[in-house]
């Protein structure tokens, strides 16, 4: 738990830090570097584990099954309850959701395509809550990673951690779930990553 | 995407060749410092955007709705994972 308010300081700080200096050139270079050295800390974790191969001869369907209804349950639950977001509608809510923790990809590609049909104001706003809704989705997986686990499981774990239980939540599932669900998290990620562009697009184009 | 997955897998055959040595370990547990980093960059971002004039408070209350959708349809996703998929395999 010590942790956990830690990261949630860190963000805090850091929002405080961006709101009294503004943009700063070179801080997106600087996320991107620091997750190359986060995938490099966690692969060497990974690799430094003399029980790798018996993790990988592990693997069951459901690691497969997984991130087919992460998608699917996000998906249904953002159109059942869309009509509660009056400002936008069901297609651009599963614009939004079907990013599954992609803050990055999803606050772009959000903000780019819809900009001829909603205008720039309308687009950037739609860019931003994309972009704040998948952050939230990152830092209550990591932030509740023990909550979760402990109460609704490991595949929930994984599964709310979306596109990040690859990198960010991946050193949170490794502690709160166990070394055996790692090969697991990683082929969600994986899986959802590369989905994540066309469904954005997909719905966008609606 | 490709990059993420190629430095992954170099971490992983790096930690193949380096078991026998005690500081690759130590390096690897520096995890949750990156990931600090990395959330002190990510609240940076979001910090720096606000300061546009945009009203944030309908931005940050529709995003907290989308969230709280996403996550309960993962969790009941799972469950259904579990209730009917799991016992079957």
């Amino acid at each position: 738990m010590k942790g956990n308010i830690i990261v949630l300081l860190c963000f805090v700080a850091g929002w405080t830090a961006g709101n009294l200096a503004g943009v700063i050139d070179g801080m997106h270079s600087l996320s991107v570097w620091l997750l190359y050295l986060l995938m490099f800390q966690v692969g060497l974790g990974i690799g430094l584990n003399p029980d790798l191969g018996k993790m990988l001869r592990s693997l069951r369907m459901t690691d497969i099954l997984l991130p087919v209804v992460t998608m699917a349950g996000t998906l249904l639950f953002t159109a059942a309850g869309s009509f509660l977001i009056s400002r936008w509608s069901m297609a651009e809510c599963l614009a939004v959701n079907s990013a599954c923790g992609y803050y990055s990809l999803s606050s772009i590609l959000v903000s780019q395509l819809k900009e001829p049909t909603l205008g720039v104001a309308l687009a950037t706003q739609l860019g931003t809550v994309a972009l704040l809704a998948n952050i939230f989705r990152e830092l209550a997986a990591l932030i509740g990673a023990p909550l979760i686990c402990r109460f609704l499981g490991p595949e929930s774990e994984i599964s709310a951690a979306g596109v990040t239980s690859v990198d960010v939540c991946l050193p949170a599932i490794r502690k709160w779930c166990g070394p055996s669900y790692v090969p697991s998290a990683i082929i969600h990620g994986v899986l959802i990553d590369i989905s994540t562009p066309f469904f954005i697009s997909f719905f966008c184009s609606l | 995407m490709i990059e993420i997955i190629g430095i992954l897998a170099a971490g992983v055959i790096a930690g193949r060749f380096l078991r026998m040595y005690s500081w690759p370990a130590k390096f690897a547990g520096l995890v949750t410092v990156t990931v600090c980093a990395l959330i002190f960059v990510l609240g940076y971002s979001v910090g720096a955007g606000t300061t546009s004039g945009t009203d944030m408070l309908p931005v940050v209350g529709e995003a907290v709705c989308l969230t709280l959708l996403g996550l309960a349809g993962s969790f009941a996703g799972v469950w259904f994972l579990k209730r009917f998929l799991m016992k079957k395999s």
